[in-house]
């Protein structure tokens, strides 16, 4: 497996980096987040993926792509 | 060993993905199960140029998509707040009526026929206090009960949270009782002038006063008041 606390992963899997536009999207998601009182309860960029996973209060889920597009994991929860 | 992710519900596996948050597969597998795939999936387009300036009509729809899914949530966590304090109120309102229920039954506040007899005897100059024996004997012994009738009738406040309202009340009356002539009075079986005593204070009637001397007399004046924080007063 890899390196524990490298933000990028292992010697066997290729890495892929962060965008500025996934980091920019991640700002706004995160602020938005916040400002509707759901913390953010993790986060984390997958490195194997290249996506950013964010979980938010109980209930919400969020993908960040490396475009700065992103999506919520389930939509039929609502 | 790590488990089998694969075969995690998603709720086991995002317990598991909060309590072990450098685990990349753990957390690929769960944001792998997503609905609708990507392909089907609503993307909100991106809200900033790579530059860093911002695309004003995604930020308006990714605050409405946000603020949809959070109002309804934060709707739910409020139900949910309320249920858990309903259910820890039912859980003490419970654990207070047991806790009353087991104050009754060890017989401290439970006159037997007989001694309701011996106190009429002692108290047989006051009709108050033969009134209040009365209501006692109607309400099998039970001096709480029948304290707390009395209480209701002379507007003395009753709180709630006290499994005794006998013991609240003496208490509330610990000056006047922790007294070395009230003691005394007690002791030495005069409880005419004990109750009389209690009533010139003026915070109850005669007839609770009555409930509340027999109270210390059972549980021992003297008793009650080392316990807490009371010391007997010297006149």
């Amino acid at each position: 497996m890899g390196l524990a606390f490298s933000t990028y992963a292992t010697i066997e899997e290729s890495t892929i980096y962060p965008t500025a536009e996934q980091g920019l999207a991640c700002l706004r998601v995160c602020q938005i987040l916040s400002n509707y009182y759901r913390n953010i309860e993790l986060f984390r960029f997958n490195a194997q993926i290249g996506e950013v996973y964010i979980f938010a209060g109980d209930e919400l889920q969020v993908i960040v792509s490396r475009n700065g597009s992103w999506r919520f994991l389930n939509e039929t929860e609502l | 060993m790590k488990p089998n992710f694969n075969e995690m519900s998603s709720l086991e596996l995002k317990a598991y993905v909060l309590s072990h948050r450098d685990d990349d597969e753990a957390i690929r597998v769960l944001f792998s199960r997503r609905h609708p795939p990507d392909s089907e999936a609503t993307w909100y387009g991106p809200m900033h140029t790579p530059e860093g300036l911002p695309i004003e009509e995604n930020i308006r729809i990714a605050e409405e998509a946000i603020r949809q899914r959070a109002g309804i949530g934060r709707e739910k966590q409020i139900e949910k707040d309320l249920q858990r304090e309903g259910e820890l109120e039912a859980k003490l309102s419970h654990k207070i009526e047991l806790e009353q229920v087991n104050y009754r039954k060890n017989g401290m506040t439970t006159l037997t026929s007989e001694e309701i007899a011996q106190y009429r005897s002692a108290l047989a100059d006051s009709p108050e206090s033969l009134d209040a024996l009365d209501l006692i004997e109607e309400n099998e012994g039970d001096l709480e009960i029948a304290a707390n009738l009395l209480a209701q009738e002379a507007g003395v406040v009753i709180v709630r949270s006290k499994p005794s309202i006998l013991d609240d009340l003496a208490q509330k009356l610990r000056d006047v009782i922790c007294d070395e002539v009230f003691i005394n009075d007690l002791m030495g079986g005069v409880l005419t002038a004990g109750v009389g005593y209690l009533t010139a204070s003026g915070q109850i009637p005669t007839a609770l006063a009555t409930a509340l001397v027999i109270y210390l007399t059972k549980i021992g004046v003297r008793k009650f008041c080392q316990s807490d924080d009371g010391k007997p007063k010297t006149p």
